[in-house]
């Protein structure tokens, strides 16, 4: 959990979280996605760590000898993958005219976004080629070589079924950048989490700590599922207490209220019936 | 204890002070105008011979108490004679103040005779009344003519630019139209200048604005204050087609105040008493006359608006009342042969936009209005164009399984079409039919254009036969991210059959797969825009409809078929457009009314080139001042068409030097914010102390570096 | 350019700021802890950890030994930014908005949040700074209270020379103050006169890189301002569209940087309205808008300018620091004016 953004509530119709693989030459790829314009684009960076040498004031040579402390300390020298990225690139264009500018080359990239699209939409598994893997002239010869060789270098048996291809994942259960499954216990505990569902769109994170749920605090954390690209609520809310028991009240003296006209639906959060 | 012990026990304990008599003082008050409501002055009585009086006296005693009793005796009639004669007048006592009101009611202003005209009046009014008036007559001051400077010197500008009013949070501005350069201030902009809205007169002559207390109408160069319209907590505005007449409307009815001073401001007589709907004449700036709102539409919340339609020239409105139609001549406001004109279920109706040209009327104009009434148990859907002031019915259709009917009537009154959305025996589908009124033809005959889907939209071009329609095709899919209207253009096709010449309504154009739901034409025709305007949706698109090409004018011209998109503009947060007068621009905004996301406006060429775009927070409105109709003949006009290139060509001029000159000022403003801010700083040119001067030193570190990198889009 | 990404914070972003000599670049956001960030790649130095509430300011002294943190659980700390150890904890009558160091670091400024009966204060902190710096007085040295003609104060810096302190309010205006008396000098209104926003508070003040001798500041107004130290005059007014969170003048470029953004719950739109939180860069003589960065996907809460010129720090309400640093555009723009003003002074000399 490094962001902000990417919040486990909105997990639902969240992007897919970015995958870091380290590969044997020493570079590092980065697959990350992102949400433009209601469309999901995959972005793959390769990154390599290069040593550069600069000129600098002393002081700031002697600060950049200084030993990592707090959540970094033993981490190993360079930017860390977790809090660190680059990011997309971004041009600023300073002038009166920047509106138009902006415009044109947005038609333009808009374009050649489509042109991207279109090529990239199909391709083979066995070749590369622009054709579906099973109409692969080369079907016959190559055959399907990707999953098996995946499998056979992780050496998981088959009968696992979690990395199986084709096959949907729960985000939870897929497998890291380095083919391990997650540990069983790392998902979350959600025994205190309430679901909270027929709320008044206009509700936000704050309304419920301080006015809904302010008289069974300290709330560890409360969430409200938005659209991601319009940021309106949709009306659910994820709410974590201390304990169980605040929960359960909250539970039992909440459902059924009414709360910015309408009524108010609390339910234990899925996971616990499970 | 014994009952008195208690009594005394009772007593003790209450103070008599502190009891509270307020409700037998009630009961038994005595009312200040005891017994004088029961009172009634009655003026414009014959005056007859002492010894007719008697007779008289029973004539009238027989006549009251036809519809109130009359007290018996000398105590009910008292007519005071003088000289031999009586006076002329005489009072009456009734049994209550009911009966009062009820003769008064109904004798008020009513002839006895041929040569008498009676007029009953409370005694307790004529008190009221009569106290503060003078004996003396004193002669009306009349104030001096004030004038107000010539009204529509806006119209003289050298260069025919058009002038809009903008209103942006509480401020109201009117502006020039200058194109791509800021609109340059007419008048400075006004703060609270309009508790709702601002309006225009539909022939731009004044400028409104809505208060709490009524209207406030602005004009001439300046904008000053022409007349206050004193209508308490006014909604709603709306103007006769010639600016003769205003019609308001409040949710407050009408109250007349019981204080001379109050009443000597309020403008509206005792019988507007509970009245809402108001005419005023806009060059007296007095009420016309008042209406009680029709009780079925007492409460409603959405209003129907106006509730009063004009004929073309001003001579005529109507009201719509349940199973009938009001129809009321001008300046009179009286009832056309003082009847209604009953027509059973009447839905809507329209009056011709323009004097219609009747086959057989010798070119005179003529006034003609349309209405429908639904199908109900016995009788089929109607639709009917009826001749004012004959109320002749002149055609009718008659129309089946009809869900809905709109009329849309041609500018220059030449057609009326009537759009019946009509569904299927089974009631589930449900498709529209076109049904075209030929107005001006013998008889007139009736089009029927029979679609396969719903038209959600129709729009005339003016001064032409040509119109669009906006489909909505209904397969069953109810996502609305898929688009499933489509355009449709449509004009007249000529055949020439055995002498006889015959046009029917072709499809020329569609383009299908759009989200449209706005028509617009310009003005003057020709162009027109085609907009969709939702919540999470803006687009327009500028057509061009006679587009001139190779194709075109091999054929000689004739391109009335020919349909270009010349643009599409992506608009999101638009919440509505408006051409302005000439046609040649049109406005979109986005108004805080409706949201207040990227609230400000758009200017656009008719060509769908954006001229400007400026964001203004809580933009409300963008109104285009309206032109009076064009004073050129027919003649002038095709002069000034032959001899466009001279004219286009002095604009063209104008438009470099102004586009130069706005350059220019903005180079020198900047220029001049330079030369300020070096001023400025030259002061602290010394005091810039701290210089960092230590040897560099070199350092290793990890930069990452992006090698590759590509976006690709993911299929979900 | 390419920004660097930096997600150590779970929460929005309150602050940004960077040390002097720009290697540094300090962030605190709405959860608990603060970091310490190589601005050169994006490293993270370490983390700040000890609140226990929301942290909504930071700031580092001139010759980078100590860091001050600002938190709503009613405490002001000290940090040695070198080993990220807490030294000293200050205990605050209200949750803290604003801490800032002296130019000379022996005072440090803090503006604390008028709740709980309490008035909104500047109070100002002795600092031990070259002694047992773990030995600090616990009392303010000074306190200027809100005035009963003002409003609620809501951030507040010293001026360059230490000599005086100027304050943002709730209602708009920016005052001054005596910093060694912590007598009232003057004020003026600065924000809430430009348009008819009703919400006018004051949500930061940055001084002008090259010498303090003016300063900015931002508003909810959807403006920023720019005034003079000494004769408190306005000089030039940026107006923008949504209510402005942060402000920043460069250095080398006559530009501003301006940050802000229309609030989640009040942005209900279109997809294409996504990303309209960009940092905004108007010109600081001509007042006009002349390039926008996007990125952020909430409003930008804080700007920080690199004291060198060279590139600017966002953070925003979405959780997200940004880095950037500019490259030849940035430099290369002037109008034309500029330019024959720069041919002409290249001509004479």
């Amino acid at each position: 959990m490094s962001s902000g953004i990417s919040s486990w509530a909105d997990a639902a119709d969240d992007v897919p979280g970015t995958v870091v693989t380290s590969n044997a030459d020493g570079t590092k790829t980065v697959v990350s996605y992102r949400n433009n314009e209601g469309k999901l684009e995959k972005i793959t960076q390769i990154i390599k760590e290069v040593k550069v040498t600069e000129k600098v004031h002393p002081l700031v040579a002697q600060r950049r000898k200084w030993i990592k402390y707090g959540k970094e300390r033993n981490t190993p020298p360079g930017p860390d993958t977790r809090t660190t990225q680059l990011g997309e690139k971004i041009e600023l264009k300073l002038g009166t005219a920047w509106k138009e500018q902006e415009k044109e080359e947005e038609a333009l990239r808009a374009q050649e976004a489509a042109n991207i699209v279109s090529d990239q939409r199909i391709k083979c598994r066995s070749c590369g080629g622009a054709h579906f893997t099973s109409k692969c002239p080369y079907k016959d010869t190559l055959g399907p070589a990707t999953p098996a060789e995946a499998q056979g270098a992780s050496g998981i048996p088959e009968d696992d079924g979690a990395n199986g291809p084709g096959k949907y994942v729960p985000r939870h259960m897929r497998r890291d950048a380095n083919g391990n499954l997650p540990p069983k216990d790392m998902s979350r505990d959600d025994a205190c989490t309430l679901k909270v569902t027929q709320l008044n769109s206009i509700v936000d994170e704050t309304m419920l700590r301080s006015e809904l749920f302010a008289k069974y605090a300290p709330l560890a954390r409360v969430t409200v599922v938005r659209n991601k690209e319009t940021g309106e609520s949709r009306g659910i809310a994820y709410v974590t207490f201390a304990t169980e028991s605040l929960a359960e009240r909250a539970l039992e003296e909440l459902n059924g209220k009414g709360y910015y006209s309408l009524i108010l639906r609390l339910e234990w959060s899925k996971k616990k019936k499970t | 204890m014994s009952e008195q012990e208690l009594l005394a026990e009772v007593e003790r304990d209450l103070n008599i002070d502190d009891i509270d008599f307020s409700d037998l003082e009630e009961q038994y008050a005595v009312e200040k105008n005891f017994g004088l409501e029961n009172y009634v002055v009655v003026d414009g009585a014959p005056v007859a011979p002492e010894s007719k009086a008697p007779v008289l006296e029973k004539v009238l005693r027989k006549l009251f108490s036809k519809v109130a009793q009359v007290v018996e005796g000398d105590d009910g009639i008292y007519m005071p004679v003088e000289g031999g004669k009586t006076k002329g007048y005489l009072f009456v006592q009734f049994k209550n103040g009911e009966q009062a009101e009820a003769a008064i009611k109904n004798f008020n202003g009513k002839k006895l005779d041929a040569n008498h005209k009676l007029y009953l009046n409370k005694l307790s009014d004529i008190g009221k009344y009569t106290t503060q008036v003078n004996d003396e007559f004193v002669e009306p001051e009349i104030a001096d003519f004030k004038s107000h400077g010539y009204l529509k010197s806006w119209l003289q500008d050298e260069q025919g630019r058009d002038q809009m009013a903008m209103h942006f949070s509480e401020t109201v501005g009117v502006f020039w139209n200058k194109k791509k350069n800021e609109p340059e201030a007419a008048i400075e902009p006004r703060k609270g200048f309009t508790s709702k809205y601002a309006k225009f007169s539909p022939r731009g002559t004044y400028l409104f604005s809505i208060h709490p207390q009524g209207i406030q109408c602005w004009g001439g160069e300046d904008f000053h204050s022409i007349h206050k319209f004193v209508h308490n907590q006014v909604r709603l505005v709306d103007f006769s087609p010639n600016e003769k007449y205003m019609v308001t409307l409040s949710p407050l009815p009408i109250e007349i105040p019981d204080s001379p001073e109050e009443l000597a401001r309020c403008p509206f007589g005792p019988e507007s008493k509970g009245h809402k709907l108001v005419i005023w004449d806009l060059t007296t700036g007095e009420p016309a006359r008042t209406f009680a709102l029709p009780p079925h539409l007492e409460g409603q919340k959405e209003m129907p608006w106006p509730l009063v339609k004009w004929s073309y020239d001003d001579k005529y409105c109507a009201r719509q009342g349940p199973d009938a139609l009001a129809i009321y001549e001008t300046p009179s406001f009286q009832l056309l042969d003082k009847q209604l004109v009953k027509i059973e279920g009447i839905v809507d109706f329209d009056w011709a936009p323009s004097g219609v040209h009747l086959n057989g009327s010798k070119g005179e104009s003529e006034y003609v209005l349309s209405y429908w009434t639904p199908e109900s148990s016995n009788q089929t859907a109607r639709v009917a164009l009826m001749h004012i002031p004959s109320k002749k019915v002149l055609r009718t259709v008659n129309l089946f399984q009809v869900s809905d009917c709109k009329m849309h009537w041609q500018d220059e009154g030449r057609f009326m079409c009537v759009k019946v959305d009509r569904h299927s025996k089974s009631g589930k589908t449900l498709f529209t039919n076109l049904e075209f009124f030929k107005v001006t033809e013998k008889d007139i005959p009736v089009e029927k254009l029979e679609l396969k889907d719903v038209a959600i939209n129709f729009a005339w071009e003016p001064k032409s036969e040509r119109f669009i329609t906006i489909s909505n095709l209904d397969n069953g899919n109810t996502n609305p991210a898929i688009p499933r209207n489509a355009i449709n253009f449509y004009a007249p096709e000529t055949t020439t059959k055995n002498n006889i010449v015959t046009t029917k309504y072709k499809l020329f154009a569609e383009f299908t797969d759009k989200h449209s739901n706005t028509i617009l034409w310009a003005p003057k025709g020709r162009f027109v825009v085609v907009a969709t305007i939702t919540k999470s949706n803006g687009e327009i698109e500028f057509f061009d409809c006679n587009y001139e090409d190779d194709k075109t004018t091999k054929k000689g011209g004739k391109n009335d078929t020919n349909v270009k998109l010349l643009r599409t503009e992506k608009y999101p947060g638009m919440t509505n457009m408006s051409w302005d007068p000439s046609g040649r621009f049109l406005a979109a905004w986005s108004s805080n009314w409706m949201h207040s996301i990227d609230n400000g406006y758009r200017l656009f060429e008719f060509t769908g080139n954006m001229l400007r775009e400026e964001p203004i927070d809580q933009f409300k409105e963008f109104i285009w001042r309206p032109r009076p109709a064009s004073l050129l003949s027919s003649a002038d006009k095709k002069t000034v068409r032959k001899n466009i290139k001279e004219y286009s060509a002095q604009f063209d001029e104008n438009d470099a030097m102004e586009a130069d000159a706005a350059t220019r000022e903005a180079i020198l403003n900047r220029k001049r914010k330079l030369e300020e801010w070096r001023a400025y700083r030259a002061h602290f040119a010394n005091k810039n102390t701290k210089e960092n001067n230590v040897e560099a030193e070199v350092i290793e570190e990890i930069k990452e570096v992006i090698i590759e990198e590509k976006v690709e889009a993911v299929e979900q | 350019m390419r920004p660097i990404k930096l997600m150590g914070h779970e929460r929005s972003l309150t602050q940004v700021k960077y040390n002097r000599e720009g290697d540094l670049i300090f962030s605190v956001a709405k959860d608990s802890t603060a970091s310490i960030w190589y601005s050169s790649n994006g490293e993270r130095l370490g983390t700040l950890e000890g609140h226990k509430g929301t942290l909504w300011s930071i700031d580092v002294d001139s010759e980078t030994k100590f860091c001050a943190t600002g938190s709503a659980d009613l405490s002001i700390k000290l940090w040695t930014v070198e080993n990220g150890i807490c030294v000293y904890t200050w205990a605050a009558p209200t949750p803290v908005r604003r801490v800032s160091f002296s130019p000379d670091n022996k005072k440090l400024l803090s503006v604390t949040d008028q709740v709980m009966g309490q008035l909104g204060t500047i109070l100002i902190y002795a600092v031990n700074y070259d002694g047992d710096y773990s030995n600090q007085k616990a009392e303010p040295i000074l306190t200027i209270p809100t005035r009963p003609d003002s409003s609620k104060v809501t951030v507040a810096e010293f001026s360059q020379d230490g000599k005086y302190i100027i304050a943002g309010h709730e209602k708009g205006e920016i005052s001054k103050y005596d910093a060694s008396t912590g007598e009232y000098i003057q004020s003026v209104q600065a924000h809430g006169i430009h348009n008819e926003e009703q919400t006018v508070s004051v949500t930061d003040i940055q001084l002008a890189p090259e010498d303090g001798s003016y300063f900015i500041t931002s508003s909810k107004d959807k403006c920023a301002v720019l005034i003079d130290l000494e004769s408190f005059e306005i000089l030039k007014v940026y107006k923008a569209d949504a209510p402005m969170n942060t402000a920043a003048i460069t250095p080398l470029k006559d530009y501003v940087i301006l940050g802000g953004g229309q609030e989640a719950r009040n942005v209900t739109t279109t997809s294409e309205n996504q990303g309209k939180f960009e940092a905004r860069f108007y010109h600081k003589i001509f007042e006009e808008d002349i390039g926008r960065v996007k990125g952020h996907f909430g409003p930008l809460n804080t700007i920080a300018v690199h004291p060198d010129g060279s590139g600017y720090t966002s953070g925003g309400e979405d959780g997200f620091i940004r880095v950037h640093t500019f490259d030849n555009s940035y430099t290369e723009f002037y109008y034309d004016v500029e330019r024959t003003e720069r041919a002409i002074a290249a001509g004479t000399t």
